[in-house]
């Protein structure tokens, strides 16, 4: 009993007490208790014996918890559960904790053996170890590179150890093929997410998909000419690398597109026959904003739901009539959108009006200019991936005359869009990376 | 039809239309330095053996004579890229070690054509595919230690979906 490592001692006459309960209650117990325990030991152990001992070491552990904080009196009541549950518990407990902690010492021991195996220097191997924080780890990652860095060669030898027969292995192919593959993978659709993956393949590719180059086209096409420095020369923030700018600095995600729902309850036509009957119409509508890393922006308000709703903003080079096509830019932590109103008036485009409401009749000799902004959001799980409405502008160009209208922005009818990512936007390469 | 004679790394040689050879902008310059000498003289291509040469000049071929047509197609239409064409697919349709001799094969001549489709083709390989499968497709030795391994898991979490 007295073995597990818990601090009784200290908490005085608590303690004994409780020391005391345990032994009357085990020695209780242990007569109908053993035969249990024998019943269950015949048995095989089956899913619902699992399910009471997780369950029971949760208690078990809280009660552990409250036991050290001097709450020895609430700690009573869980253990008592736990042990009811499964009576040998604190045993089991306490072997756990046992092959836990060794599991742990044999984890962390592994990166010293493999740096005096590599002969590096004990220092460098604690850079390896690994810390919580941002900026700490941005500074790894340079480190890792120049412990890595050397190691190319010597990782390309090791690949090539499992060809068979002398066919060619990619790690025959000279570093910048590599890197015009890279391009590739990465292409205009900035799909970092592969090229992470490629780099999570081994150190060579590790460094290669570090490259500061292939990061910095990726910040290139998303900032364009406001992407600025690395330092905070222009009043913007610090960033370690390109790379930890295209992960930080607000942005828009591009592998999916930014959905919201809007429902609105609208008053139907008065029956003739029933004075007293008006029908309610529930209308539920989806708008969907997709951004391109060249600076195009495509938006659809429509009535079908995401799973159809996705694939309509797929084609990039044949835009269906109902999709607005514009450019945005992105300011600091908000998206300013201009989109233009599409010139073919198909009845898709009217009753898409029709559905979105309070826009103004349409003109055929004007030029009609939505002017859209949007605070980018993070959200618990993925960054910048909500989009708060701050301003949304019609700006109509009549006989040279401008005329702008602001649309009430109700978190009823605007509310925020949420990203999500959509796979097939990203399947094949479309161009290379430049 | 001029001709010129092409020898590959294994000494085969390569008789082929001159106009053909000329989408290598290494044979071109060759050619252009050699100049009017380079009548029925042999052009020796160390870096490339028969086998990959044949390939090539079978993709340059077929693709010598689509070649004005896809041009102004290509003006007409908004570029786009995103398409390996049928054929081309159905060329490269081999295994992965010829895929990368037509790689360095494409980049030693200077085919420009060539070396896109062909690193189009491997970087779909890459494309949308766990490191798992990037391990297995290209036959890699994982040579991280499971802390590293961690380690680098953490630092490219911020893409992955949750």
């Amino acid at each position: 009993m007295s073995e597990m490592s818990e601090p009784e001692d200290s908490f005085g006459y608590q303690s004994r007490e409780l020391d005391e309960f345990r032994v009357n209650w085990q020695r209780e117990l242990h007569g109908h208790g053993q035969t249990e325990s024998s019943q269950a030991n015949e048995q095989p152990p089956g899913i619902r014996d699992i399910e009471a001992q997780a369950r029971a070491e949760t208690l078990y552990r809280t009660a552990v918890e409250l036991e050290q904080r001097g709450k020895v009196y609430d700690a009573l009541a869980y253990y008592r559960k736990a042990t009811q549950m499964v009576p040998d518990i604190e045993f089991k407990f306490y072997e756990q904790q046992k092959l836990m902690v060794d599991a742990n010492k044999k984890y962390h021991n592994l990166p010293g053996d493999f740096a005096k195996q590599l002969d590096l220097a004990d220092a460098e191997a604690k850079d390896v170890e690994p810390i919580d924080g941002l900026y700490e780890k941005f500074l790894r990652d340079l480190c890792c590179e120049e412990i890595y860095g050397g190691k190319i060669v010597l990782n390309s030898r090791d690949s090539s150890v499992l060809t068979t027969g002398n066919r060619m292995h990619i790690s025959d192919l000279p570093p910048e093929i590599i890197m015009n593959i890279l391009r590739w993978v990465v292409s205009s659709q900035l799909d970092m997410r592969s090229l992470e993956q490629f780099s999570a393949v081994c150190k060579g590719f590790y460094v290669y998909g570090r490259d500061e180059e292939l990061w910095r086209l990726a910040c290139v096409k998303v900032w364009g000419h406001n992407v600025g420095t690395l330092d905070a020369k222009d009043g913007g923030a610090c960033y370690e690398s390109w790379r930890d700018m295209f992960i930080r600095r607000e942005r828009v995600l591009f592998n999916g597109c930014y959905i919201s729902k809007t429902t609105y309850l609208r008053m139907g036509e008065n029956s003739f026959q029933d004075q007293f009957y008006r029908p309610l119409q529930l209308v539920e509508y989806y708008r969907y904003i997709r951004f391109l890393p060249d600076g195009k922006v495509l938006m659809m308000t429509s009535a079908d739901e995401p799973a159809q709703g996705v694939n309509k903003l797929k084609q990039l080079y044949h835009v269906r009539p109902d999709v607005l096509r514009g450019r945005y830019r992105l300011f600091g932590s908000t998206v300013t959108l201009i989109l233009q109103k599409t010139q073919q008036l198909g009845r898709t485009t009217t009753q898409r009006h029709r559905r979105s409401s309070v826009m103004p009749g349409d003109d055929d000799g004007s030029n009609t200019q939505y002017v859209i902004e949007l605070r980018i959001m993070n959200s618990p799980k993925r960054r910048f991936a909500q989009l708060v409405w701050s301003n949304y502008t019609l700006v109509q160009q009549r006989n040279k005359v401008e005329q702008s209208s602001e649309f009430d922005l109700t978190a009823a009818k605007y509310p925020p869009l949420w990203f999500s990512a959509v796979k097939s936007y990203h399947l094949d390469a479309d161009a290379p990376l430049s | 039809m001029p001709i010129i004679r092409l020898e590959s790394s294994d000494k085969e040689i390569f008789d082929t239309d001159i106009e053909i050879a000329k989408c290598s902008e290494t044979i071109k310059t060759a050619l252009e330095d050699l100049g009017d000498e380079s009548d029925n003289s042999v052009l020796p291509l160390p870096n490339v053996n028969s086998a990959i040469l044949r390939k090539v000049l079978h993709w340059a071929t077929y693709h010598a004579q689509d070649d004005p047509q896809q041009a102004q197609e290509d003006e007409n239409k908004e570029k786009r890229t995103d398409d390996i064409s049928s054929w081309d697919a159905d060329f490269l349709k081999v295994d992965q070690g010829t895929l990368f001799e037509l790689i360095l094969a494409a980049n030693y001549l200077n085919i420009q054509g060539l070396l896109d489709v062909t690193c189009k083709t491997c970087a779909n390989m890459i494309k949308g595919k766990s490191l798992q499968d990037i391990r297995e497709t290209f036959a890699i030795a994982n040579d991280f230690t499971p802390a590293e391994e961690e380690q680098v898991r953490k630092e490219n979490e911020w893409c992955e979906e949750k």
